[in-house]
C-alpha cells in the first residue's frame, strides 16, 4: 500500500488554514489511503520559509510519493484523483 | 502639514534634489520604463546605507535571481557577497524558479512571502529595504484584488518594522496620459520617475520627484548619467538669485597687457567667455594666460575637446610654453576628451570631478561649442550654467571659448545667450581699415553696466599674442 506525506504550511492557526488541515484529512480518510500530515506553523518556525520559498499559504506539499508536488490554497477545490495520482 | 522626515539616499545629486533623500519609514515608488536605472537606483539606495550610514539592507527580488544582480552590479563596485558576508546585506529571492509549478485549490495569502520579508529585516536590523519589483506578483499570482490586498498588507507590516522602502515600479512608456495608472501605484504617495529618451540621437536620462507626500522637493527633471564604478549621478545645481561672485578680488589674467584691459584682472569665483571665429586666436590667448598663471605658481586645467593632447603640446611648444614640465611640476592638467564619444551629462561629471581632484586655481574649456554640436540647445545650456555655477561655488576662474557664428544676433539681448550667463566676454574680431584686415580685441564686462572700455588691436606673430592700440573707429566689423 502507498504511504503519502503531506506537509502543511500555515501562517498561524486561523479559519483558513484549520479549513486546510480538515480537507486534506477528509480526502485521505475517504480515500482510506494511509497518510502522514505534518503541520507546520511558520509564526513559529519563519527561518523555514525562506529556506522553502513559500510565499502563500496555506501551501501543501506531497512529498510521497515522488514528485513532489504543491498545491496552495485552503484545499477546498482539491480533487481526490490529483491527489493522489503521481 | 508636518514635513515628513528624509533620510539620504548618498546618491550623488539626489539628497539636493529631493531636498533630503527619501521620505523616512515610508514607502516610495521608483518608477520607470526598462533599462531606465531603477534597480541600480535602488542597489545604490543599500550599498550607500551600508558604507556610508551604517545601515544594514534588505532586497526583495521578484524577477532577476540574485546572482545575476550581484553580477550585473559589479561594475559599480559594488561588492554584495562581502556585505552578505558580514551581515549587512539580505536577500529576499522571490525571483521565478522553474520548479515552481503548483495548483491553486482554495483561499490563500501571501503571509509567506511576509514571513520571510518580516525574518530577513529582523534577522540583520534592516533599516531600508527594496522591493523590486512588486508588479511581478500580479503575473505570479492570479487574483489581481488579492494581491493588491497583501500588497498592503506588506505596507503595514513594513510601516511596524521602522524601515524606509523604495519599491520598484514598470512603466511601458515614458510619455503616456495615463502616467498615473500602473499597477502598482496605489501602494505609494511618493513616487520618483526615472526617464530614458532618445530624441534626435541624443540620449537623455531624467529623474523627477512627482510627489512626496507631506515632504518638500524640487520640482522638475534633471539629467542623470550612469558611470561605472559610481553608479547614478545626478546633475543638479543650486540656483542662487544673484549671479554676483562672492569675493572681489582680482586676479590677473597672466597677459600684462591684456590686465590693462581688465582694471587689473578677473573676479575669483567669475566665468569669462571667450569668443571669435577660427584663425582669431582664441586657442593662443588661452594657452597664453595659462602661460602666465603658471609663472605665477597657480595652477591650472585645460579641457580641449578640439584637438589631440600631442597637438595642443606642439602649439603650447612652438610659442615657447613648456607644458609638459608643468604637468611634471603638478601645476598643470591637459585633459583632450571626443565629445562626440561621450554623453553631455558625463562630460559635465567629469569635469567636475576634474576640479575635485586636482584642485585648480583656474578652469580652461577649449571649446564649448564642441560641446554645443552634441547635444540639444535646452541641455547645452543647462549644463553650461552647471559647469559655471560650480566655478562660482569652488571659486575658481574659469575661462570658456566658443565660435559664435553671429553674436551680433537677435538672441544677444533676450537672456537666453550664453553671453547673459559669464561674468564677462573677451570679443575677438576681424575689422577692415582702409582696405586691410586687422585683429581686434573687446573686453565686455556683463555683470556691471560698464560695458566695452576699450577696443584693442591686437597683433599674432612668432613670439606670441600683443596687444597694441585702441581702434578709434569702429568701422565696420567683418565677421
Amino acid at each position: 500500500m502507498v504511504k503519502f506525506t503531506f506537509m502543511l504550511f500555515i501562517a498561524g492557526r486561523n479559519s483558513r488554514s484549520l479549513k486546510a488541515v480538515k480537507n486534506i484529512k477528509n480526502i485521505c480518510e475517504n480515500m482510506s489511503v494511509d497518510y502522514n500530515l505534518i503541520t507546520i506553523d511558520l509564526f513559529q518556525n519563519p527561518s523555514i520559509a525562506e529556506d522553502i520559498r513559500i510565499l502563500a499559504t496555506p501551501l501543501l506539499l506531497r512529498t510521497e510519493p515522488a514528485p513532489t508536488r504543491k498545491f496552495i490554497g485552503d484545499l477546498t477545490s482539491l480533487e481526490n484523483e490529483i491527489l493522489i495520482s503521481s | 502639514m508636518p514635513n515628513v522626515e528624509k533620510i539620504s539616499s548618498g546618491i550623488e545629486g539626489f539628497d539636493i534634489v529631493s531636498m533630503g533623500g527619501i521620505p523616512k519609514y515610508r514607502t516610495t515608488l521608483i518608477s520607470g520604463t526598462p533599462g531606465s536605472g531603477k534597480t541600480i537606483f535602488c542597489t545604490q539606495f543599500l550599498v550607500n546605507g551600508i558604507t556610508q550610514f551604517n545601515e544594514s539592507g534588505v532586497f526583495v527580488t521578484f524577477e532577476e535571481s540574485p546572482q545575476d544582480i550581484i553580477q550585473n552590479m559589479r561594475d559599480f563596485g559594488w561588492d554584495i557577497p562581502k556585505y552578505q558576508e558580514s551581515g549587512r546585506w539580505e536577500f529576499v529571492d522571490v525571483s521565478p524558479h522553474f520548479e515552481d509549478n503548483y495548483e491553486i485549490t482554495g483561499d490563500y495569502d501571501l503571509s509567506g512571502l511576509i514571513i520571510r520579508i518580516k525574518t530577513a529585516v529582523e534577522k540583520i536590523g534592516a533599516k531600508r529595504i527594496v522591493l523590486d519589483s512588486l508588479a511581478a506578483l500580479f503575473t505570479q499570482f492570479p487574483d489581481a484584488s488579492l494581491i493588491r490586498k497583501e500588497i498592503l498588507r506588506l505596507k503595514s507590516c513594513l510601516n511596524s518594522l521602522s524601515v524606509t522602502t523604495l519599491i520598484t515600479s514598470e512603466r511601458y512608456e515614458d510619455y503616456t496620459l495615463n502616467s498615473h495608472y500602473n499597477v502598482i501605484d496605489f501602494v505609494s504617495d511618493n513616487m520618483v520617475i526615472l526617464k530614458n529618451t532618445s530624441f534626435n540621437e541624443f540620449r537623455r536620462r531624467t529623474i523627477e520627484i512627482l510627489k512626496y507626500r507631506g515632504a518638500a522637493h524640487k520640482k522638475g527633471q534633471y539629467s542623470f548619467t550612469i558611470k561605472d564604478n559610481r553608479g547614478i549621478v545626478i546633475i543638479s545645481f543650486k540656483r542662487t538669485r544673484e549671479l554676483v561672485p562672492h569675493e572681489r578680488k582680482r586676479k590677473p589674467s597672466g597677459m600684462d597687457d591684456l590686465d590693462l584691459m581688465i582694471d587689473g584682472g578677473f573676479f575669483k569665483g567669475s566665468s569669462i567667455l571667450i569668443s571669435g571665429q577660427t584663425g582669431t586666436g582664441k586657442t593662443l590667448l588661452l594657452l597664453s594666460m595659462i602661460d602666465g598663471i603658471l609663472k605665477r605658481g597657480e595652477r591650472c586645467i585645460l579641457f580641449n575637446f578640439e584637438e589631440g593632447r600631442e597637438q595642443i603640446l606642439k602649439k603650447a611648444h612652438n610659442w615657447n610654453i613648456d607644458l609638459e614640465k608643468a604637468e611634471q611640476d603638478g601645476l598643470f592638467k591637459l585633459q583632450c576628451l571626443y565629445p562626440e564619444s561621450t554623453g553631455i551629462e558625463d562630460l559635465v561629471v567629469d569635469i567636475k570631478t576634474a576640479i575635485n581632484d586636482f584642485s585648480p586655481d583656474r578652469l580652461f574649456i577649449d571649446s564649448i561649442s564642441a560641446i554645443e554640436r552634441i547635444t540639444t540647445e535646452i541641455t547645452f545650456r543647462e549644463s553650461l550654467i552647471n559647469i559655471i555655477l560650480y566655478f562660482r561655488e569652488m571659486n575658481l576662474i574659469g575661462f570658456l571659448t566658443s565660435t559664435t557664428p553671429t553674436f551680433t544676433s537677435p538672441a544677444l539681448g533676450s537672456g537666453t545667450h550664453i553671453s547673459t550667463l559669464s561674468d564677462a566676454i573677451i570679443l575677438l574680431l576681424y575689422f577692415e581699415r582702409e582696405g586691410k584686415l586687422i585683429r581686434g580685441m573687446a573686453i565686455m564686462k556683463m555683470r556691471d553696466s560698464d560695458h566695452s572700455k576699450s577696443f584693442m588691436e591686437y597683433q599674432i606673430d612668432d613670439t606670441g599674442i600683443h596687444i597694441l592700440e585702441p581702434i578709434k573707429q569702429n568701422a565696420g566689423i567683418f565677421s
